[in-house]
C-alpha cells in the first residue's frame, strides 16, 4: 500500500532513531533509506539498516530531489511518503492519510498538524504549531495553487499518490536551487488535486538544522543574496510550471497569459513571509 | 514582511561586519511547565511529555485543536521515539 522514503546524510544517530521509531510502532510498509553519507557515517547507516529498511546509497553528486525521483521509480505501491531523517512523522497518521486518500479521489496528498518539538533529556517539549493551514479544496487548479502560496505551508511530508510525487520530483530535478526544487514538487502536486489537512497531529519538528543554507532554501534570503540570480531561477521555475499546465492539459482560466498570472501569486506577502521548511 | 531581514541585508551590503542572520528562532531550553501547559508522564519511566499553551491554544481556533485524544495517541508513539 505504502513506501516510505527516508533520505539521509552524515546523520547515522538520528537515521538509526528515526528506524527504530518506525520499528518500534510496527510500521508494515517498505522503507528504503536514500544515504548520502561519508563512508564512516554510511557504513553505521547500513547498520541501522539491518532487518528494517532497504539501503541504497548515492554519491555526492546527486540532490535530494535526484535521490527521490531515483527511488519513486522502483516504488510500486500506490502512495509514498517522504520521511525525514531527523524529524518525527507519526506512523500511526500515516495510516490516516492512506484511509482518507482511499476514500477521498480527487486528493492527491494527505497530511495533517505540524509541531514543533525539543527533547530535553526526560522531557518531550512540544512548544509550537508550525503547520495548520487547512486543505486547499478548490476544483480549479489554478485557485488551488493561489491558495498555496497565499498561506504557504509545504506538504512535502504528506502521504502522496505514488503518481503525483514521481511526477513531481521529477519535474523538480530540473530547478537548480533547493527553494525552487520544494515549490516544483508543491506546485505540480497542488495543479493535480486537493491536499488533505487532517485535523490532528501528523508530524513533529525538532530542532536539527537543515542541510541547505538559509540563502538556498528561503526565497527572500536568495533574493537578498543575489537578485539576479533569483530571478533567474523565478523565470526557470514559472516556466516549468507553465508548461507542466499546458503538458498536462490542465484547465485555466482564458484571456490571461499563465506566465502573467503565476507572477502575480508570487507577489503576494505572505509568500515572501512564509515559513519554511527546507526538503 | 520581516524588515529586519532587508535592514540586516542592506548593512551586510554596505559592509557592516554583521554576523549570519538566524532565520529561525532558537530552539527554547529547558524550562518547567508553565500555566496553560499541559504535562502527561510516560507509563515506563521519567519522560514528561509537556504540550505547551502556545501549540494548544494556537490560533487560528478554527483551524486548530489538539484534542486529548490526539494527544495520547501522539504519545503513545513516542514512547518508541529513544
Amino acid at each position: 500500500m505504502l513506501t516510505a522514503l527516508v533520505p539521509t546524510r552524515n546523520r547515522p544517530n538520528e537515521c538509526a532513531r528515526q528506524l527504530r521509531f518506525l520499528h518500534g510502532n510496527k510500521f508494515a510498509y517498505r522503507i528504503i533509506v536514500l544515504d548520502a553519507s561519508e563512508p564512516e557515517n554510511s557504513a553505521a547507516v547500513r547498520r541501522a539498516c539491518s532487518g528494517i529498511a532497504e539501503f541504497r546509497h548515492f554519491g555526492p553528486e546527486y540532490r535530494m530531489a535526484d535521490k527521490l525521483a531515483a527511488a519513486a521509480a522502483d516504488v510500486a505501491t500506490p502512495y509514498v511518503v517522504l520521511i525525514p531523517d531527523d524529524d518525527i512523522v507519526l506512523p500511526q497518521a500515516i495510516a490516516e492519510a492512506i484511509a482518507f486518500l482511499e476514500s477521498h479521489p480527487d486528493f492527491v496528498v494527505a497530511h495533517g498538524y505540524f509541531v514543533a518539538f525539543h527533547a530535553h533529556d526526560d522531557d518531550i517539549d512540544m512548544h509550537r504549531m508550525i503547520g495548520f493551514t487547512p486543505s486547499i479544496v478548490d476544483e480549479q487548479a489554478l485557485y488551488r495553487l493561489y491558495n498555496l502560496f497565499r498561506r504557504y505551508q509545504s506538504f512535502y511530508w504528506g502521504v502522496f499518490r505514488t503518481g503525483i510525487f514521481r511526477a513531481a520530483v521529477t519535474a523538480a530535478c530540473v530547478m537548480q536551487v533547493v527553494a525552487f526544487r520544494e515549490l516544483t514538487v508543491m506546485s505540480t502536486a497542488i495543479l493535480q488535486g486537493k491536499v488533505a489537512r487532517l485535523r490532528s497531529v501528523y508530524a513533529l519538528r525538532g530542532p536539527v538544522k537543515s542541510h541547505a543554507a538559509i540563502h538556498q532554501s528561503h526565497p527572500l534570503f536568495f533574493f537578498l543574496r543575489d537578485a539576479q540570480k533569483f530571478f533567474d531561477n523565478y523565470v526557470l521555475f514559472r516556466d516549468g510550471i507553465a508548461a507542466f499546465i499546458r503538458r498536462g492539459g490542465i484547465a485555466t482560466p482564458p484571456g490571461v497569459p499563465l506566465e502573467q498570472r503565476r507572477f502575480s501569486i508570487w507577489s503576494t506577502p505572505h509568500f515572501w513571509d512564509a515559513k519554511w521548511i527546507p526538503a | 514582511m520581516d524588515t529586519g531581514v532587508i535592514n540586516h541585508a542592506v548593512q551586510l551590503l554596505l559592509g557592516e561586519p554583521l554576523p549570519p542572520i538566524q532565520s529561525d528562532p532558537p530552539a527554547p531550553d529547558r524550562r518547567e511547565p508553565a500555566e496553560g501547559d499541559v504535562v502527561h508522564r510516560s507509563p515506563t519511566d521519567n519522560r514528561r511529555y509537556i504540550w505547551r499553551r502556545p501549540v494548544l491554544a494556537a490560533e487560528p481556533r478554527d483551524e486548530i485543536a489538539v484534542s486529548g485524544e490526539d494527544m495520547a495517541r501522539v504519545e503513545r508513539q513516542l514512547e518508541h521515539y529513544r
